[in-house]
């Protein structure tokens, strides 16, 4: 097993150094970032200095030496916008996006597993079907439309929630409940399904052979291997989640890093984008290798097919 | 009820499904089991005798199953009598796994993956016993000792995919045991272990039994264990009760004729010495004629070896083989069946599918009329397929669902360009009919048949491309002994008439004796002995294949019992 996780790990770092190549040239492929930050008509000479101050007239694979020997440093570079370090701008905005992610992921798994559990104990009857028709709204809804509605009733009318901002908790509740419906209805169908596929293998005609009482069949026998297959599908969940964020954070006006990234690409803020993209491929990448982590702590099984 | 009765069924009647689609399963039965003693519930497939052992159990409704008239009584500890049909689910927990506990058929799956097999023994006791986690621990030790799995300190902490498929079967019984039950069900309970491995289960259910004075209440369709085990017999045929009768009076007179037709379906070790070559069931060894086997070589595999690498570490280095194939070298003759015997992992399987190129044999020559098929390239080779062929174990999964019965049997002659349309629709109507199905048959998709008839659908596909060679791997082990019966006469008499040669391939030594000219055992990928079927059956030489015919239960009340001695003293655990 630890062969299989080094094996895996050692996977994640290799595909970060290729994020790492892949946005460099990709951000020096579309256009120099000079025309971008001058106003149109300015004279070459000016043009020239502004190339020669941002570093972009050396050669590329210097300024890819300059690029890589930052990321080392901790130097990320100054923001073309901001004039301040992308390292401090992304101090500020992680922590909002962090907790969007962790309320989101906690919501869609507290409430996922128990109602994915009741749909499979539930199959043909009508509190099965209501779960599996609520889940299937909540998959096919597109995000904003639903944080509109969700804005709508609990803001404009109600004046429950606040509609915008990151400043406390509560501002989270309905970004949070927007990024985490998919993701829930998700969940509930994988539990449903893994669940309904357990409740037909022969150990648990063992358990109740033993005498063992239903909670302990389904709650102990069961639910602990249908575990395993829903584990494997949150890895997949926080890469979804990356993408909705961009969306969910602009409606809500979020300061997180989904709308920093958004801005940093229409304005060719390419340092500030460039560490953005990294970001990202690191949340993804280190999420499914915690998922791989899990999944051998769950499933003995995994052990012996790797040694 | 009689009196003394632990346990008395009583015109049980049960039945699948609701309304119209209703089902019965079991109709009318009634039988008393006493303290002490072994009843066995023999059938084939269908029979209604794992549904009963359920039923007493209170497990039927989990699966779908509905009790509707009859009773289950069953005198518990305590001396009071309770009517396990009506009990409600709580006192049925009580009962279960404490004073009626169960061992199942498939080791495989009847214990929980992601936990160790301690904590599942653990738990019975726990449960029933309101024992802490650290005595019922060291209970669950000892019962592990009991059952002689070696190293049970080690074995506790395992999981089941560590243990080997006997050494499950050990700790199902020793969770079975747990409770020291009035009555243990076992429900086939040896039939997916290797026939020396179930010797020594079958041992050791009959030496606890009898320490406990547990009954047993044996649900098996194997006459050899029945022969081995019981003492009282209830022969089931769908749903109903045919027989009961004492396990020596059964085999010596049976009352019914379908009782006389399974145990006939039987394969018998030792009941063929004197004939020369493979017999039909049912035909009479003086009149028949078997197949000679001819002196002229159709195969001859010389040195085949087939290895699979073992890759380990950070850079997947390769750390050895497994010897699957290692050396082994054989002919079969034209029109004559040399059969392949083995446990499972011995690698007869893999031996015949390397014939094939199915597994890439990594030397060795495979002669089939001289040339090395080994040898042959891509187009060469699919030629070469067309004397070839294979007929493998489980006939549900080697038809695709979603085809018909015509196009299953014509691909091969499509992929060949052997035949075409009209033709094609003749041959296959030909070929059914061979293997005793009918035209009409052609239009029917593989659900619409039974495992017998499937299997001659596999058959039929085998012979259509007109093969010198087939391999029959495991080809009757999956069916009922009566269409076991019926498909290795098949084969007999499809022989006898094209003059077909078998690599049969088969862990069960009663039908090896039956359908062979010559045997070749297998163990750890090498054959320890070839010889003629006599020489085999007769004067084994070699001391495994002198234990793997010791281990074969045999389907005869008066010997059954004496046997399991030698097998230990010829097997050291």
């Amino acid at each position: 097993m630890l062969d299989q996780l080094a094996r895996r790990t050692l996977g994640a770092i290799a595909t970060l150094g290729v994020v790492i190549v892949a946005v460099f040239f990709a951000t020096r492929l579309s256009g120099n970032a000079a025309d971008y930050l001058l106003p149109p008509g300015v004279d070459a000479n000016t043009r020239a200095l502004m190339i020669t101050q941002m570093g972009l007239d050396q050669p590329l694979l210097l300024q890819f030496a300059h690029y890589v020997q930052g990321l080392f440093s901790g130097d990320m570079g100054i923001s073309l916008f901001e004039r301040r370090p992308v390292l401090d701008i992304y101090a500020e905005r992680l922590p909002n996006t962090l907790m969007l992610f962790v309320y989101a992921l906690g919501l869609a798994v507290a409430l996922g597993l128990p109602l994915g559990l009741v749909a499979a104990l539930n199959r043909g009857n009508a509190v099965g079907a209501a779960i599996m028709s609520v889940a299937f709204v909540g998959y096919a809804t597109p995000n904003f439309v639903l944080a509109i509605i969700m804005i709508l009733v609990f803001s404009f009318n109600l004046h429950w929630l606040p509609s915008s901002g990151s400043m406390t908790p509560i501002h989270f509740l309905m970004p949070a409940i927007v990024l985490a419906a998919p993701m829930l209805a998700e969940i509930i169908r994988f539990t449903r399904n893994a669940m309904l596929d357990v409740l037909g293998q022969d150990y648990l005609r063992t358990a109740r052979a033993k005498g063992l009482p239903e909670h302990l069949v389904v709650g102990k026998h069961a639910l602990r291997n249908a575990a395993i297959p829903v584990v494997t599908i949150l890895g997949l969940q926080v890469a979804g989640m990356v993408a909705r964020v961009v969306i969910v954070e602009s409606v809500f006006a979020t300061k997180g890093i989904g709308d920093l990234v958004v801005f940093a690409a229409i304005g060719r803020d390419y340092p500030v984008l460039q560490f953005g993209v990294i970001l990202i491929a690191l949340i993804v990448v280190t999420s499914s290798l915690v998922v791989d982590y899990a999944y051998a702590a769950l499933d003995p099984r995994v052990k012996v097919a790797a040694s | 009820m009689s009196a003394n009765a632990l346990l008395a069924i009583e015109n049980l009647s049960v039945s699948f499904g609701h309304g119209e689609k209703a089902r019965r399963v079991v109709e009318g039965l009634s039988f008393d089991v006493f303290p002490g003693e072994c009843v066995a519930v023999v059938g084939e497939s269908g029979s209604g005798k794992s549904v009963t052992a359920f039923s007493v159990l209170g497990l039927t409704g989990f699966n779908g199953g509905t009790i509707d008239t009859g009773a289950i009584r069953f005198k518990r500890r305590d001396g009071s009598v309770v009517n396990l049909a009506k009990a409600e689910e709580r006192m049925m927990r009580t009962i279960r796994g404490d004073e009626i506990a169960m061992v199942f058929q498939e080791p495989m799956t009847a214990l929980n993956p992601v936990f160790t097999v301690g904590e599942q023994i653990a738990e019975v006791l726990r449960q029933h016993r309101d024992m802490d986690r650290q005595t019922a621990n060291a209970k669950a030790l000892d019962l592990i000792t009991r059952v002689h799995i070696s190293d049970p300190a080690r074995r506790f902490t395992q999981y089941p995919h560590e243990l080997s498929g006997g050494m499950r079967q050990r700790v199902v019984i020793a969770m079975a045991l747990a409770c020291s039950p009035r009555l243990l069900i076992a429900d086939e309970p040896t039939t997916a272990l290797d026939v020396t491995i179930q010797a020594q289960v079958l041992d050791l259910m009959r030496d606890l039994a009898r320490e406990e004075g547990m009954a047993l209440l044996f649900i098996t369709h194997d006459m050899g264990v029945v022969a081995e085990m019981a003492d009282r017999v209830v022969v089931m045929h769908k749903g109903r009760k045919v027989e009961e009768q004492g396990v020596e009076k059964l085999f010596a007179q049976p009352r019914e004729n379908y009782t006389r037709a399974l145990l006939s379906a039987v394969p018998k070790l030792g009941s063929m010495a004197g004939t020369a070559g493979p017999l039909a069931f049912g035909a009479d060894p003086r009149t028949a004629k078997p197949a000679p086997a001819a002196h002229e070589p159709l195969l001859e595999v010389k040195n085949l070896s087939t290895w699979f690498p073992i890759h380990k570490g950070l850079l997947k280095r390769h750390a050895g083989d497994v010897k699957a194939v290692d050396d082994v070298s054989f002919t079969i003759g034209r029109g004559e069946t040399l059969s392949l015997v083995g446990e499972s992992g011995s690698g007869k399987s893999t031996t015949g599918r390397s014939i094939l190129r199915l597994a890439k044999p990594h030397a060795g020559e495979v002669l089939l009329e001289g040339q090395d098929v080994l040898k042959l390239d891509r187009d060469a080779m699919r030629a070469k397929r067309r004397d070839m062929q294979i007929v493998f174990q489980d006939p549900y999964a080697a038809l695709d669902p979603r085809i018909d019965a015509f196009d299953q049997i014509v691909e091969p002659l499509v992929i060949h360009g052997v035949e075409k349309g009209s033709a094609l629709r003749d041959r296959a109507v030909e070929l059914v009919r061979r293997v005793g199905l009918e035209a009409e048959h052609l239009d029917r998709y593989p659900h619409e048949f039974s495992g017998g008839q499937r299997q001659r659908l596999c058959i039929a596909r085998a012979l259509s491309l007109s093969p010198k060679l087939i391999i029959a791997d495991e080809a009757v082990s999956a069916l009922d002994v009566s269409i076991q019966a019926q498909v290795v006469n098949l084969l007999i008499e499809l022989q006898q008439e094209l003059g077909l040669s078998y690599l049969f391939i088969s862990h069960d030594m009663g039908v090896v004796e039956r359908t062979s000219h010559r045997v070749a055992v297998m163990r750890h990928g090498k054959i320890v002995e070839t010889g003629t079927r006599a020489q085999i059956f007769e004067a084994p030489k070699h001391d495994y294949t002198k234990a793997l015919i010791a281990a074969v239960p045999v389907a005869d009340a008066t010997r059954g019992r004496s046997r399991s001695a030698g097998v230990r003293k010829l097997l050291p655990a």
